[in-house]
């Protein structure tokens, strides 16, 4: 629903002009100064050549009575000239500015991007992914509108009522002041008209606001007010909203149908007094007709861009608020940051410590709480716990997808912050619980659109893991498009190609989330064949819900409440007796 | 069918308004025809003046006479502008109204499978934005073609009483535009179209890749999405600029159309004023000329961009014809019988039922058993197993697709909609609570006043062990719930719509897992008050926890889509099978100390 995108209250209310943000905004574009300069002299010189033509009209009335068939044939060769230049230069200013304004755009888009993905998890839990698009989609294309249709415009406006003053003013001075005499009552009435409508029409947004969620509400609920018996009264109850609505919508009508005619009725007055001073000054100082016809013209010409100039205020709010959000954005501060000098995660070997680790996601609640434990190179290390007890933190906390608070987490033996987080991540695999998919191709989705990694590799791994068979019955092969979420394959096979791409990328440490949902027999077979393929030879840390994963497991790390309660191997907790015992009767699935 | 025949309907209702404004619009467009007349008069008035003061002064009063007249035509224009702008957007908000009554009145008897295949974000679109197309092609569709009509009709007409041939020699060139507003036009608004595609694409890029953030991340390939989407900007970016270069020719090319018609008239117009006295054209009547051109290249324009509009609402209106004419897929019958006696043995009883979902296999395969006059049953299955369809098949929110659901000994469906829904009360796992006050929440079933109810409303919000926490607020019972209000915990929704439903005194009461948010120790508060309080009532309950079915009756456990055990819980419990399975997992939960 373009247009209805989260745009905060008060909106239009806001400045509509703010000299810090429009300095950012022209700061950006300063590599584009030159082009910027050229769209300014396009625009002037459109105004000029549109803004002759009542000169030339004026010039063909003097010359024609003057001289009888001398110069007109000039006079109409400068208007074809007007005429022509007009669309040449329209032309090339649309493009001009159209142009800038998409370079821009894509700038804008690409570092607001950038900058999106440069944030930590902790910033996409806090911020929906539907108002990070709208900065990046639709906050952005605010902007270019703003530039665009606006800016462009304002100077458009601004040069055609200077050079209509400039004409007005060299052919007859005071002539020319008399025309000019009704401008400022024409801005003072279209500013009180504009004060009038935006007051209306904020409270017209608000209304609409009201419907909308009037709408969302009882379509939501739909099933209550049936069940209820409450049809009637929720009818009249919308009909309400939908009433104020129509008062305010034809209120805005009928405050248009009364301004616009004041307007028009000074303009007319203008062109009067025009009409009775240039006949005095006609008669008395024997200034020319065509002076006269001319100043009437641009007499009528004078409304126009006044009353655009006043239209552009209200994209010029929505653009600062749009900026104002855009530059926030840019101007955040990471929460997590790379050390300057990293070390090199080439030749890592997958060994991990956790050192009285204290995590929180926000300040007094604790998910973690003085964690311990090591994984060394090459083993298998299993993870189970009741839901909340701290395991899916423990795998935010190792991929650094946070910032954690106390203790220390070591990476063959070093801090896991003297790493480049990018580093150290390609080393790591993770396979989620609930495998993502992207739409595109299978390909792309397995290779995660690095062109890097050779068809070759992808076509491997998934024969490792068993998975080329269903995708070779895939209209495409590899290259068969995905629905969106993956929606066209089974759990399982979302499953075995999310240990795929695992592989492709040849992880030294593996984090697994093992998946909860119930697969068949054969499936379930064919994923634990896959999994041996996938841990043997690499370290992994797993999120168990399997039995043969916590029998098979090097070790098994208990969590509750954030803290580990028992550590050991599947037999000796068994043997203890306590909460593994109890979960593994209540959670596991019963295999074997 | 003719697609505009819920639009007529109502616009006929507003057709006088519409013939005001019609009338109004033509008089205007008239009443123009006399400003270049005017404007004629009185430059001719300074060119014919004769030599000396006196002739000068009583052309200057000539001018004045013609200014002033000018000034009182354009003064009635304002009056009647306020006419045709009543008449045709005043008109169109008003069929937007009626239509948009005539939408949500509809959607009122509207079966949930519908709301299943059309979703919100599509209906809240019907009701916004395709309505607002079919009032935009109504009200400013139907004005600019009357006004282009006329106006350039009436201009000509004027034009060629002025001078024939003239109007001959310049026209040519403006009368092209309309033409080529519908022709460049339609390729302008492809372009348009290709290019919105393509934002839309990128918007839908840039979601996926914020939504799939903890993948990328976790296998760093921030840079390849950061290219990958760099390169859909750059589409995006290519398409545009063919957008641009489109536009950078019909504009300027509708502008130099315009343009040409003046230059005509600079090329003849300017031999005719050097002809000689006698035969000239007066400078008035070459101005004249210069206004009557410039009067019209606005309602030319316009004209191509009416039939744009037409085309936006005739799509829009179909859309909306798509939920008028829908078929409510639930009704009772509208002769009601004598409603059957209450002094039966029997509340409610499902025979041999079969249903599910939409197009979805059978959940329910033959369930059948009665709950009796202030019995309290309880329903337990696996997740997925039918339970919530079974209650739904009750008030009819869902139709059984074999065998038969009765209350009171009739099958629901020949039962009154509204009759049959007055003896039910359904709360859902979710409940539905509306953005009012809780007092309103409370007497949802209530028509008139719910200050009228207030005593019971409190005795239902006690039973609901609710009366406290809103006597805490402090609005009590008029504090707003919602966005605007307070936001209440999962476990204070359910006792709300709890009391909801006991204050509307139903014969028969569906819990759908109606206390799953509420701790163990109020639910085992809130049950027995419950009883005390409607001893007549019977009670369908699902429930996942052993501890609240064992507070019913009799439990009925469904197996695939049957029941598969029906007794008093004390019964289940000495057999193996589901229920003896959940009390098992439910005491070891409890004693790992884990809430189920």
């Amino acid at each position: 629903m373009p247009g209805g995108h989260e745009r905060g209250a008060g909106e239009d209310e806001g400045p509509a002009l703010d000299w810090s943000l429009t300095r950012r905004l022209l700061g950006r574009a300063r590599a584009q100064w030159a082009d910027l300069g050229l769209a300014g002299v396009l625009l002037l010189l459109i105004s000029l050549a549109e803004q002759a033509k009542p000169f030339l009209v004026g010039a063909l009335v003097d010359y024609a009575m003057a001289t009888r068939g001398g110069l007109e044939g000039s006079i109409v060769g400068l208007y074809a000239a007007c005429v022509g230049g007009v669309f040449v230069l329209q032309s090339l200013e649309t493009i001009q500015t159209q142009r800038l304004g998409l370079d821009q755009t894509l700038g804008l888009r690409r570092d607001l991007f950038r900058k999106i993905h440069a944030q930590s998890l902790r910033y996409f839990d806090k911020n929906p992914v539907g108002s990070l698009m709208t900065r990046v989609i639709y906050d952005v294309e605010t902007l270019n509108d703003f530039f665009t249709a606006g800016v462009t415009a304002v100077f458009q406006d601004l040069f055609t009522v200077g050079i209509i003053a400039a004409f007005l003013l060299l052919g007859d001075w005071r002539l020319g002041a008399v025309s000019l005499a009704m401008v400022p009552l024409l801005l003072w009435s279209t500013a009180i008209f504009r004060r009038e409508a935006r007051a209306n029409f904020r409270q017209v947004r608000r209304n609409n606001a009201a419907l909308n969620s009037f709408l969302t509400e009882n379509l939501g609920g739909m099933a209550t007010v049936q069940v209820y018996n409450r049809e009637a009264r929720n009818a009249a109850k919308f009909d309400t909203v939908n009433r104020a609505s129509l008062d305010l919508q034809l209120r805005q009508v009928r405050i248009n149908a009364f301004f616009m005619p004041l307007v028009e009725l000074l303009g007319a007055l203008s062109v009067g007094m025009v009409l009775w001073y240039g006949g005095l000054r006609h008669f008395g100082n024997g200034l020319s007709l065509g002076v006269v016809v001319s100043s009437v013209m641009y007499a009528q010409r004078l409304y126009e861009p006044l009353r655009d100039l006043t239209d552009k205020f209200g994209i010029f709010q929505s653009a600062m608020a749009s900026a104002e959000r855009v530059f926030a954005l840019l101007d955040r501060r990471e929460d997590l940051e790379d050390p300057a000098q990293p070390l090199s995660a080439a030749g890592l070997r997958g060994d991990i410590e956790f050192r009285d680790v204290g995590f929180s996601y926000e300040p007094g609640r604790p998910a973690l709480k003085g964690v311990s434990f090591r994984l060394r190179a090459g083993e298998r290390v299993a993870v189970v716990g009741p839901t909340g007890s701290g395991k899916s933190s423990l795998v935010n906390v190792l991929l650094r997808f946070y910032p954690y608070q106390e203790g220390m987490v070591l990476l063959d033996g070093l801090p896991l912050e003297s790493y480049a987080r990018a580093e150290f991540r390609r080393r790591f695999a993770l396979v989620p619980q609930d495998p993502f998919l992207f739409s595109g191709s299978l390909l792309e989705n397995l290779r995660l659109s690095d062109a890097s990694v050779p068809e070759e590799r992808v076509r491997w791994a998934c024969g490792q893991v068993g998975a080329e068979a269903f995708i070779s019955r895939l209209p495409g092969g590899y290259h068969a498009e995905l629905a969106e979420g993956g929606s066209n394959l089974s759990t399982g096979q979302k499953q075995l190609l999310s240990f795929a791409r695992a592989l492709v990328f040849d992880p030294v440490v593996l984090i697994l989330d093992e998946a909860t949902a119930s697969v068949d027999t054969a499936t379930e077979a064919e994923i634990q064949e896959a999994l041996a393929v996938l841990l043997k030879g690499r370290s992994s840390l797993t999120i168990a819900h399997r039995l043969s994963t916590v029998r098979d497991a090097d070790r098994i790390l208990v969590l509750r409440d954030g803290r580990v309660a028992e550590q050991g191997s599947h037999a000796e907790l068994m043997g203890v007796g306590g909460l593994y015992k109890s979960l593994i009767e209540l959670q596991f699935k019963e295999q074997d | 069918m003719n697609p505009f025949r819920h639009l007529i309907v109502h616009f006929k209702k507003e057709r006088s308004l519409f013939a005001m404004g019609v009338a109004a619009l033509l008089t205007v467009d008239f009443a123009q025809q006399l400003l270049p007349q005017l404007l004629k008069l009185a430059i001719d008035e300074l060119q014919n003046a004769g030599p000396g003061p006196a002739a000068a002064r009583a052309a200057l009063a000539g001018v004045l006479l013609w200014a002033g007249l000018q000034l009182a035509v354009v003064a009635l224009q304002g009056a009647l502008r306020w006419g045709w702008r009543m008449g045709f957007f005043g008109m169109s908000r008003k069929v937007e109204y009626a239509l948009r009554r005539q939408l949500f009145e509809k959607l009122l008897t509207m079966h949930p499978a519908f709301f299943r295949k059309l979703r919100l974000g599509d209906l809240l679109s019907r009701a916004m934005s395709d309505l607002a197309a079919v009032r935009e092609s109504l009200g400013f569709g139907w004005m600019t073609l009357i006004d282009g009509v006329t106006m350039v009709c009436f201009t000509i007409v004027f034009m060629v009483r002025a001078n024939a041939l003239l109007t001959a020699q310049i026209l040519a060139p403006m009368l092209l535009i309309p033409v080529l507003v519908v022709t460049l036009g339609r390729k302008v608004r492809e372009n348009q179209r290709a290019a919105q595609d393509l934002l839309d694409a990128l918007s839908q890029a840039a979601t996926e890749s914020f939504s799939g953030a903890r993948v990328i991340h976790a296998y760093a390939r921030q840079e390849s999405e950061i290219e990958r989407f760099g390169r859909a900007c750059l589409a995006y970016r290519a398409r545009s600029m063919r957008l641009v270069v489109v536009e950078a020719v019909y504009w300027p090319l509708l502008w130099v159309l315009a343009g040409s018609s003046e230059l005509l008239l600079m090329h003849y117009g300017g031999l005719l004023l050097g002809l000689p006295p006698g035969k000239a054209m007066s400078v008035g009547g070459f101005v004249m000329f210069q206004a009557y051109l410039a009067q019209i290249t606005w309602p030319v324009m316009a004209l191509g961009f009416s039939s744009n509009s037409y085309v936006k609402g005739r799509v829009s209106i179909g859309r909306l014809n798509e939920v008028y004419d829908a078929e409510p897929a639930v009704t009772g019958p509208l002769q009601a019988a004598p409603e059957p006696s209450t002094r039966q043995d029997t509340v409610l009883s499902f025979i041999n039922v079969h249903g599910g979902y939409d197009a979805a296999p059978d959940v329910l395969r033959g369930v059948s058993f009665t709950v009796r006059p202030g019995e309290w049953v309880g329903l337990a299955s696996r997740l997925g197993g039918g339970k919530t369809t079974l209650l739904r098949l009750a008030p009819r929110l869902e139709d059984a697709r074999l065998g038969e659901v009765r209350l009171w000994g009739r099958d629901v469906r020949a039962w009154p909609l509204k009759a049959l829904r007055r003896r039910i009360a359904l709360v859902a796992q979710e409940p539905f609570l509306f953005s009012e006050t809780v007092l309103e929440n409370i007497t949802f079933s209530y028509d008139g006043d719910p200050q009228d109810r207030f005593a019971e409303a409190v005795e239902a919000a006690r039973i609901a062990d609710l009366h406290e926490m809103v006597a805490g607020l402090p609005q009590g019972y008029a504090t707003l719930l919602g966005e605007k209000g307070v936001n209440l915990s999962g476990g204070q929704k359910q006792r709300l719509a709890l009391a909801r439903a006991i204050f509307a005194r139903p014969d028969l009461l569906l819990l759908d897992d109606a206390f799953s948010a509420v701790d163990t120790a109020t639910e085992e508060r809130i049950a027995p008050a419950l009883r005390t309080a409607l001893p007549g009532v019977a009670v369908l309950m699902v429930s996942h926890r052993v501890s609240t079915l064992r507070l019913c009756d009799r439990v009925v456990v469904l197996e695939d889509g049957r029941v598969a055990a029906d007794g008093t819980p004390d019964e289940l419990l000495q057999q193996e099978g589901y229920f003896f399975e959940m009390a098992r997992r439910e005491f070891l939960a409890r004693r790992v100390g884990l809430e189920t």
